[in-house]
């Protein structure tokens, strides 16, 4: 049973007016868990949540359930839960109503679906608002009415399109924990369309980095940024010091400067990435794997951390550094620093 | 200082309102308090005789019932016709939408006169009809010059109003609703009945507002297509004013048919206000 | 040579105010159409060609000559109108049109006493008309001589019957209530034979005219005017009948009217003189076959016999006392519509 993923999109096409939006898309997800899709928009990720839930057809390809065929089954017949980024929440029904609806298509008792639509309303924390009309709900409350119903009716997998994303950002930080929770509670299987890097990195067992409908990779949202396989991904996925440079013997060459790398060495041109948590400020006599100079361009402070750009002679460099211990304060803009960063933490790909 | 911007900007259209609307109203109003003796002379005076004439004729009632009648029947005919390809004109996006408003609407280009010269084509006693029901044996219906005429006359020159009126209602119909409906196990025929008609209903309650309004003023489609059989309202002034030349009387008549059409379109006001609250 | 004086006249007036009044024409309203072309051809221009200045103002129908009379009532732009007598008596009881005198128009002693009496103490009768029935003379044969003609239920869906208020809904109503008592007011015969007569009836509004719906083949029979009926007959080479029913017909009278306050009130007296002279009465005769009002025309008899003024026609004319007809209308009105046209619904 465990070997048996739950959704699968096998060979998945999609195109319009010759183009192709999704190319060839593969994907399997097990019972439970959560997928991303991540990418910019245009990437294909909506197009690929479209054609799951059977409102659009693939040119080729298939959707599986529990291993059942369902790439004929129009939408209806798909007993799947989708969150809209609009929400279309019907405007003319309460939001009790707009809960039962689906209940009431599946033939549920009018009793039993009293129940339920009382629980899903207790489980998004608006026991008290079943009598309300959507556009008298905050955006917020509408998101989470829209879960609920989604949810009521016990769906065979949950499709979340960009179900954040007409939320401010304090909010969507505290519902998407609060989502995460609720699919975990009830167990659900989603597949969650975004293009906002921390929500797919914060929420997901899976990202899946979507790119000119392709997938670039597929992976725990650790590795997808700890370990990016394309250039595409490093860039999308958080931020990074970006350099080029030429291998030789000893490691790339960037300028005069030589920067080694973890692993096999490679030949010709190189990308080079380097994540801002992985890069320290130095002191006179610290050493580290390599080193740059540069001056500070600009300090932007956030609270816990604040964001250091240094420009150095291969291009600027992000820092991360920790506000706990007050030294970001002796940075000015045009204060000279070096900076310098482990081997391992060095990414590189070829040009 | 702000009030009286806004109606120094508004005073251009309350003038033309004022001249192109208010005083003919007046004036309308004067004529229906003249009488007219029994050989057909207007006598100036101030006397409700005009109207108590009227309203003493049981004829006149049942004239204006099925003047209601008349229009309410092809107002819903109008609506019912036009919803679907309103609908779809809403819908499609094939690069022919244009083209195709532009056909929906059309008829609007054409003089009434015209297009009930080519219904007569049509529905005429050996018109195109008849000749295909008489090619496969079967027999003639009389669709001209009576009732019938006039329903099909009428619902066809007000279904392009009909038409641009649902479009324009169509705003509030976001095809994601549609589409959630179906997602949460709806079949297309509930969805239309639970979401897309509830969702359009304003809209078709301002387009048969609309065809009942054009349709109960329409002149030319019973006049022409009626064959002398058809009276209602607007011919009754027409024939008032230009054939009998009891000017009070179309005048009286005229007033009436505006206090309905002000109670309709009060009611409707009243309606969406209700609803909306 | 006579008309670029003209123009320069016109054009003098503009400059000169006192000469507008010389230059500017006399109007004259009435119906448009064949009536229009013909009595431009006729009458309009030989009164010109004599040193007549006037215009020619299309009008619609009676009724709405009637109406522009009444709006322009306290600043009159017309000076002679022809209209149908019913409507003309109108505009004599309200003071919109002059009364005339032998003083002011010597030429009214050789006018028609009927015609005389049409216009009462306002204009006289200008033209005599008289009902007629129209038909497919193609699909009529042999050339009907009786109203009961129509009777026969082979012409069902056939006939087009102008109902009232329209005057030939009237007339017919008055010719069939002659025929059967003597008096063309005791109407209730009548209504019998119509209630029989409306299942054949295909319209009870012949549009535009019932000359037209017959030569195009829309209908076979209809009410109409013997004048127009005679000029479709010759335009269309005999395919239009005309009959002139044996139980009678009515006269149709155009009075011509001088405007109360006319502005060009010596020119408009000149030009109804000549209306009503001799000459022109005979030329529009013989053109649009409308019988004479002057006595002292003389009528080529050809046209003659295809008017009203023929002795055996005139013989069949039922005298009609408008002023009491107005007064049946509004019943007839009814009594068509609740009995004769509900009767014939299709």
């Amino acid at each position: 049973m465990a070997d048996t993923p739950h959704l699968v999109l096998e060979d998945l096409c999609r195109g319009f007016g010759g183009t192709p939006v999704v190319d060839r898309i593969n994907l399997s997800v097990a019972r439970g868990k959560l997928i991303a899709l991540l990418g910019p928009s245009g990437c294909g990720k909506t197009t690929t949540l479209r054609m799951v839930a059977g409102l659009e057809r693939p040119d080729s390809g298939r959707v599986l359930v529990d291993g059942r065929d369902v790439t004929a089954l129009p939408s209806y017949h798909r007993r799947m839960g989708v969150v809209f980024q609009s929400y279309a929440l019907f405007p003319h029904m309460t939001a009790s109503a707009n809960i039962a609806f689906g209940l009431q298509m599946q033939g549920v008792g009018r009793a039993d679906r009293r129940r339920r639509v009382a629980a899903a309303l207790a489980m998004v924390g608006l026991p008290n608002h079943g009598n309300a009309k959507p556009r008298t709900l905050s955006g917020g409350q509408q998101q989470r009415v829209a879960l609920a119903r989604a949810l009521a009716i016990e769906p065979d997998v949950l499709l979340l399109d960009e179900p954040l994303s007409a939320l401010d950002a304090k909010l969507r930080e505290e519902l998407r924990a609060e989502m995460r929770a609720i699919q975990l509670r009830v167990g659900a299987t989603a597949l969650f369309v975004t293009h906002d890097q921390a929500e797919a990195l914060a929420m997901a067992d899976l990202v899946a980095v979507m790119d000119h409908g392709r997938i670039a990779q597929l992976g725990p949202p650790d590795e997808v940024f700890e370990h990016p396989a394309t250039p595409f991904v490093a860039r999308f996925v958080g931020r990074s010091a970006r350099f080029e440079g030429q291998w030789d013997a000893e490691g790339i060459r960037v300028g005069n400067m030589l920067l080694r790398t973890g692993g096999a060495a490679g030949q010709g041109t190189a990308q080079i990435f380097v994540r801002p948590h992985h890069i320290s400020l130095l002191g006179s006599d610290t050493v580290a794997d390599n080193t740059f100079e540069g001056r500070v361009s600009a300090v932007d402070y956030l609270g816990e951390v604040a964001h250091v750009t240094v420009q150095t002679d291969a291009g600027p460099a992000p820092i991360e550094m920790s506000t706990r211990d007050g030294a970001w304060r002796d940075l000015r803009a045009g204060t000279q620093v070096r900076i310098g960063w482990s081997a391992d933490s060095t990414l590189w790909f070829p040009a | 200082m702000r009030r009286s911007t806004g109606w120094l900007l508004c005073a251009p259209a309350l003038a033309a309102l004022a001249i192109a609307f208010v005083w003919p109203m007046l004036v309308l109003l004067r004529m229906s308090l003249n009488v007219t003796d029994e050989s057909g002379v207007l006598i100036p005076a101030w006397s409700l005789a005009t109207y108590k004439r009227l309203i003493g004729d049981s004829y006149n009632w049942g004239m204006s019932w099925d003047s209601l009648v008349l229009s309410a029947t092809a107002a819903t005919a109008a609506v019912l016709l036009s919803y679907p390809m309103a609908l779809f004109l809403f819908r499609t996006h094939s690069r022919w939408r244009g083209l195709l408003a532009v056909v929906a609407v059309a008829p609007l280009l054409v003089s009434g006169t015209a297009r009930v010269i080519g219904w007569l084509v049509i529905l005429g006693d050996h018109g195109l009809i008849n000749a295909v029901l008489s090619f496969f044996g079967l027999p003639a219906v009389t669709l001209i010059n009576n009732w019938a005429g006039v329903r099909i006359g009428l619902t066809e020159s007000v279904m392009p109003y009909a038409t641009l009126a649902l479009l324009a209602g169509f705003g509030r119909l976001d095809p994601r609703l549609e589409e959630a409906a179906s997602t949460l196990g709806s079949l297309p025929i509930r969805t239309f009945w639970r979401v897309t008609l509830p969702l359009t209903a304003g809209a078709i309650g301002a387009a048969w507002l609309l065809a009942f309004v054009l349709s109960i003023s329409a002149f030319i489609t019973p006049h022409l297509m009626g064959g002398g059989r058809v009276f209602v309202l607007a011919t009754e002034i027409y024939d008032a004013a230009t054939q009998t030349l009891d000017w009070p009387a179309a005048a009286a008549l005229s007033v009436y048919t505006l206090m309905l059409l002000f109670v309709l379109g009060g009611a409707k006001v009243a309606i969406s206000r209700r609803s909306a609250a | 040579m006579n008309r670029s004086l003209l123009r320069a006249a016109a054009a003098l007036a503009l400059v000169v105010p006192l000469a507008a009044q010389a230059a500017d024409p006399a109007r004259l309203l009435t119906y448009s159409g064949v009536f229009e072309d013909n009595y431009t051809d006729v009458v309009v221009k030989p009164f010109q060609a004599t040193g007549g200045n006037l215009q020619f103002v299309s009008g619609d129908s009676s009724a709405t000559m009637l109406g522009q009379l009444r709006t322009q009532k306290t600043d009159p732009q017309l000076d002679v109108v022809i209209m149908d007598t019913t409507t003309a008596a109108l505009a004599c009881a309200e003071g919109l049109v002059e009364p005339l005198t032998p003083a002011m128009l010597p030429v009214l002693g050789q006018i028609d006493p009927q015609a005389r009496a049409a216009g009462g103490t306002c204009g006289p009768g200008v033209t005599f008309d008289h009902l007629v029935i129209v038909y497919d003379a193609k699909a009529v044969t042999p050339a009907p001589t009786s109203l009961m003609a129509m009777w026969d239920p082979k012409w069902k869906g056939r006939i087009g019957m102008d109902a009232p208020p329209n005057i030939l809904g009237l007339g017919l109503t008055a010719v069939l209530a002659h025929a059967a008592t003597g008096d063309w007011k005791k109407a209730d015969p009548a209504f019998e034979e119509l209630r029989k007569l409306a299942p054949s009836v295909q319209t009870f509004q012949p549009q535009p005219d019932p000359y037209a719906l017959i030569l195009n083949g829309t209908l076979t029979w209809g009410l109409g005017w013997n004048a127009r009926g005679q000029l479709y007959h010759d335009r269309s080479q005999g395919r239009l009948g005309v009959m002139l029913p044996s139980e009678g017909t009515i006269f149709q009278i155009n009075t011509i009217n001088l405007v109360k306050g006319a502005p060009h009130r010596d020119e408009a007296l000149k030009f109804i003189a000549y209306a009503l002279s001799a000459p022109a009465q005979k030329a529009f005769t013989e053109r649009m076959f409308y019988a004479p009002t002057n006595t002292t025309a003389q009528i080529d008899p050809a046209a003659a016999e295809r008017t009203a003024n023929a002795a055996d026609n005139k013989a069949k004319v039922i005298p009609i006392d408008w002023t009491e007809m107005l007064k049946l209308r509004d019943n007839w009105n009814q009594r068509w519509r609740r009995e004769v046209i509900t009767a014939g619904a299709r």
